[in-house]
């Protein structure tokens, strides 16, 4: 993966543009994963580009790299839950699936074990995949099923959460995941590729995209903020998730964490049962 | 030596004495409920032996019986509540740290533990137990491991080891087993630990440390289980099974804890992983109540 050199920098939109300007700007790969009748659904296409989030970063990365990856959007499930990431299940073209709050992961386990030809994307927010679906995905990870998951983890950046954040990286290949990536909304071209990469991968995927957030009406103020979050991010491939991958600390590392070849479920039923009966 | 004829003894008299009961009190009789007991554990069951090291503890850390809170869940091990003689409770399957975490905001002086098993702790409740430790919850949780689900028939869990035998699992689990104290440790516990039910002095003085520190402990103590996991998986009878822990146990304090999975023939590395300390929920709420009182005055 190539490192990007360039510092990043912020810009900020002060002005919305027009559904019609959006559906110009759009990339030619991205209109074709639309649905036939998006001009009936102008709404949801200014919401999903106006918004000044990360998640409309995290659909589009999503559609390019299904898209460099030569995916057949046939075989290709995506499911999301109630959260931020809800809007996904409008925008793709393909077997979309909106599920209940923190019940994504499961909806995917069954649908990979129901039918192991399809590939399995669990696109969701850490309200849905940590907050009420904690367990699910670290039994996921357990097991390694064959499945991909994005999670937008929304960082408050004033300091209002009294709690501290789960480091997901650790947390995750405590539990056994093979692959495990952390990208801002910022790194664009990484998180495609990564996505892109991970496609390709079998196993438990995971990747961590953080998503700062600031309740603030000053737009000054959440630029600079922005931009000093940024400015904290440091690429770093295959760092250590326990000391480096803290998101309270100095700096945040971001980056692949983990990329492993472990059996994955299917495989250890393969060996450790059916085989008994070959 | 020589033989007695019954004859011969009976014909001795005996002089009249007053007749004295002398009842005689289990050393861990003072903090168990007597009308409770027999238990119903299995013999060769290793809970009993925990709950005797957690009483040992308990006297051994001074803890005030009135202070002291007791919470299980559901399980073989979910039934050790209703032997402590001290505020205990019985919740339901998998929310014995939820119930317990409330237990402790409502009432801080309380001194909260919760006893229960892996199927209890880590299947059904694990993001209450990862979130628990996230939060750095004052509590003690002791998870008793006994790699199934003993109580129900011994239906495989999260802790069932790699090609181990259940009653879900004939022909050998397919499944990773979780690294309890690993997970504990990247969760953000501050005091973990694991012992053999065989480490009773060991698992005594863990349990009496850990009363002393404050945030998320978590000690995980493993089980024979010889009526369902023993017998499907040929490990014997229970003797056999703590003689096999006697053999194959290694004490590693502050080992790297990715050395210590465990499988069915592997070694079990016990000892004290990690005791840390961290600001618990309890504090932040106060500190945060703090900074909040004082912007407040400043700005009147």
């Amino acid at each position: 993966m190539a490192r990007r050199e360039e510092a990043l920098e912020v810009k900020f939109w002060q002005e919305m543009p027009s559904p019609e300007q959006i559906w110009q700007d759009l990339p030619e790969e991205l209109k074709a994963l639309l649905p036939e009748d998006w001009q009936a659904r102008k709404e949801w296409i200014f919401e999903l580009w106006a918004l000044q989030n990360g998640i409309s970063v995290v659909i589009s990365a999503f559609v390019q790299a299904v898209r460099q990856a030569e995916i057949d959007t046939q075989k290709l499930c995506v499911v999301s839950a109630v959260g931020c990431l809800t809007p996904v299940y409008e925008a793709l073209k393909c077997d979309c699936f909106r599920v209940h709050q923190g019940r994504s992961v499961p909806f995917g386990i069954g649908l990979h074990l129901g039918n192991p030809s399809l590939k399995v994307a669990v696109l969701s927010d850490d309200s849905d995949i940590l907050a009420l679906g904690g367990n699910h995905i670290i039994h996921a990870a357990r097991r390694n099923l064959d499945m991909l998951v994005i999670c937008l983890h929304e960082l408050a950046l004033d300091g209002r959460d009294e709690q501290p954040p789960f480091n997901l990286p650790y947390l995750l290949s405590v539990c056994g995941a093979p692959y495990i990536a952390r990208w801002t909304v910022f790194h664009w071209d990484n998180l495609r590729r990564t996505i892109a990469e991970s496609l390709y991968k079998r196993g438990f995927r995971f990747i961590e995209v953080l998503m700062p957030t600031l309740f603030t009406e000053e737009p000054s103020e959440l630029m600079e903020a922005l931009n000093s979050f940024v400015g904290r991010t440091v690429v770093k491939h295959f760092a250590s998730s326990e000391t480096e991958g803290d998101l309270t600390g100095e700096q945040i590392v971001v980056g692949k964490f983990v990329d492993t070849e472990k059996l994955t479920f299917l495989d250890l039923m393969e060996r450790e049962i059916f085989s008994q009966f070959a | 030596m020589t033989m007695v004829r019954t004859e011969d003894l009976v014909s001795v008299e005996m002089p009249e004495t007053e007749v004295v009961e002398v009842v005689f009190e289990h050393p861990s009789e003072w903090a168990l409920r007597r009308d409770r007991l027999p238990h119903i554990w299995c013999s060769g069951c290793g809970i009993g032996i925990a709950v005797n090291a957690f009483v040992a503890a308990i006297k051994q850390a001074n803890i005030d019986l009135d202070k002291l809170c007791v919470v299980s869940g559901i399980g073989c091990s979910g039934r050790v509540a209703g032997y402590m003689n001290c505020n205990s409770f019985h919740t339901t399957h998998g929310r014995a740290i939820p119930f317990a975490v409330g237990l402790h905001l409502a009432n801080p002086e309380l001194i909260v533990t919760v006893f229960s098993g892996d199927g209890d702790i880590i299947a059904i409740g694990g993001n209450h137990f990862i979130h628990a430790a996230r939060r750095n919850v004052d509590l003690l949780v002791i998870c008793i491991n006994n790699f199934n689900y003993g109580m129900t028939g011994g239906q495989s869990g999260p802790t069932t080891h790699l090609r181990g035998r259940t009653t879900t699992t004939p022909y050998g689990n397919p499944e990773y087993p979780f690294n309890l104290p690993r997970l504990a440790a990247a969760a953000g516990a501050v005091y973990v630990a694991r012992w053999t039910v065989l480490d009773l002095g060991r698992l005594r003085n863990s349990i009496a440390e850990a009363f002393q520190k404050r945030g998320f402990r978590f000690i995980e103590v493993i089980s024979p289980c010889p009526t369902n996991y023993g017998r499907r998986n040929r490990l014997g009878e229970a003797l056999d099974e703590l003689r096999r822990y006697k053999e194959r146990t290694v004490i590693k304090h502050f080992a790297p804890l990715e050395e210590c999975e465990l499988s069915l023939d592997g070694p079990i590395v016990v000892g004290k992983f990690v005791d840390i300390e961290r600001p618990t929920l309890l504090d932040m709420i106060r500190a945060q109540q703090k900074r909040f009182e004082e912007s407040e005055e400043g700005e009147q």
